[in-house]
């Protein structure tokens, strides 16, 4: 037995362990390790700990994860600041909710019909609007009576979609997010399936315009979703392709 | 009755649009591979599945825009467990400003201090370990009830290996801090260790014994 005290031990074999002890100081432990029973248990102790933390589970992720994950990162909403410059504040990287957090708040995913019915502070209603004019008795710029159900477009056809969002009070840095999927896509944007920026909602009913385009025959899904501080709203609408009437 | 429009973001233009794609795919080929690696330290830290689907989304965010930076790294990986770090840290300070608090951070001014602070030292010695059976089921459950420092800390020096001077610069923290903070840590876990109730499997045996 060496005449180290067993008491200064415990720190030393985890410096061991680590590699943060050389030379004659770690001689003068490993002696002691070997020779007390005590302080030899606590080293194969400390052993057996840091291997069964090596070997603690890690789950897989999620089938789907990765590839959304970069979908998401590299949809960089770059026109929101062109066209509607938010605050340093509240710019929308800072104020991006995380891609799991966001999708697991459905307390605030009110239903369009649930969100009328009870008079929400943001409601949004959709419906149709031929290009270049306007859906029978939609005037454009004035409310419309909501018209839920299905919106109809032949392929390729490119159609204005408006949307109506009710808001209560006037809603400044609102976040909009327009998506699409299915066989219909933004015009002009390519490949990507969502819009995301900010602007400045007036108290009352505010206009927004899609310009949609058809693709494929498959049906399309368009969602919008409007969120403001805790509160959200969303809204899908369901849009069907058909081909184009012969001529 | 004129109604106020919404501004629609204007489209892309097809040659940005495309130089964008380029980009976005150059992204994934330089850290789809580490992905397993960021979500296995950030499941490490957090100690939960979705929550370490969040911090590598949040990192791929925050990493998109310095894409030229990372690129031109010899190393990617420790320069972005830097960035997933703070981002935790972030997130940590934001949770505990939050009114929805877990039941075991409920310690009122204690749980703005480092976790490892408010235990006596009187962990059982590594010997007792041993003695109560050291099972995987129980380690994890310890695991779970660590503090995050902690958790981050004993994650990266007795997991992964990484050496206190390493460390030091990716947490920004000085190595004697982190050196105590490591030494807390494993403090703590070998009294949560010591509260963990066996493993049925364990019972039984004993039992049957």
């Amino acid at each position: 037995m060496t005449q180290l005290d067993c008491t200064q031990v415990p720190a030393g074999i985890e410096d061991l362990l680590d590699g943060y002890l050389a030379g004659e100081r770690a001689a003068e432990l490993r002696e002691h390790i070997v020779a007390c029973q005590s302080c030899s248990r606590a080293h194969a102790a400390s052993q057996a700990l840091r291997a069964e933390l090596g070997r603690l589970p890690v789950p897989a992720m999620r089938p789907g994860f990765a590839a959304e994950a970069f979908a998401a990162a590299t949809r960089v909403p770059r026109p929101v600041e062109a066209v509607h410059p938010a605050p340093a504040a509240h710019s929308p990287r800072e104020r991006r909710t995380p891609w799991r957090a966001r999708w697991r708040r459905p307390e605030l995913w009110i239903g369009a019909a649930v969100g009328a019915a009870a008079a929400a502070a943001l409601v949004a209603v959709l419906w149709g609007v031929p290009q270049g004019g306007s859906a029978p008795g939609h005037a454009p710029g004035r409310v419309a009576e909501p018209s839920p159900g299905e919106l109809q477009l032949s392929l390729y056809e490119t159609r204005e979609v408006g949307i109506a969002i009710d808001a209560a009070t006037a809603m400044p840095g609102a976040t909009l997010t327009i998506t699409v999927a299915g066989g219909i896509d933004l015009a002009g944007f390519g490949e990507r399936r969502e819009v995301q920026w900010e602007a400045d909602l007036d108290a009352g009913t505010n206009l927004l315009s899609l310009p949609i385009i058809a693709h494929s025959l498959e049906q399309g899904r368009l969602t919008a979703l409007v969120e403001h501080g805790e509160r959200a709203q969303r809204i899908e609408f369901a849009v069907r392709v058909n081909n184009p009437a012969p001529n | 009755m004129v109604l106020p429009h919404i501004p629609f973001p204007e489209p892309v233009p097809a040659d940005d649009r495309a130089r964008e794609d380029d980009r976005a795919r150059e992204f994934e080929r330089l850290l789809e591979p580490l992905l397993p690696v960021f979500f296995r330290h950030a499941f490490r830290w957090t100690a939960a599945r979705d929550q370490a689907e969040d911090l590598v989304q949040e990192l791929l965010v925050r990493l998109y825009p310095r894409m030229e930076e990372l690129a031109a790294l010899d190393r990617v990986q420790p320069w972005a467990l830097r960035v997933m770090y703070r981002i935790f840290v972030d997130q940590h300070r934001r949770n505990l400003n939050s009114p929805v608090r877990p039941m075991h951070e409920l310690s009122g001014p204690a749980a703005q201090q480092d976790p490892g602070d408010c235990f006596p030292d009187d962990a059982p010695q590594p010997a007792e370990l041993v003695e109560r059976e050291l099972t995987g089921e129980r380690l994890a459950a310890a695991w779970a009830r660590l503090g995050e420092d902690h958790r981050v800390v004993v994650a990266l020096h007795d997991i992964e290996g990484y050496r206190l001077e390493e460390l030091s610069i990716m947490l920004d923290t000085p190595a004697g801090t982190l050196k105590s903070r490591l030494h807390r840590a494993r403090t703590r876990l070998r009294q949560l260790l010591a509260k963990e109730p066996f493993a049925d499997s364990v019972r039984a045996r004993g039992r049957e014994g």
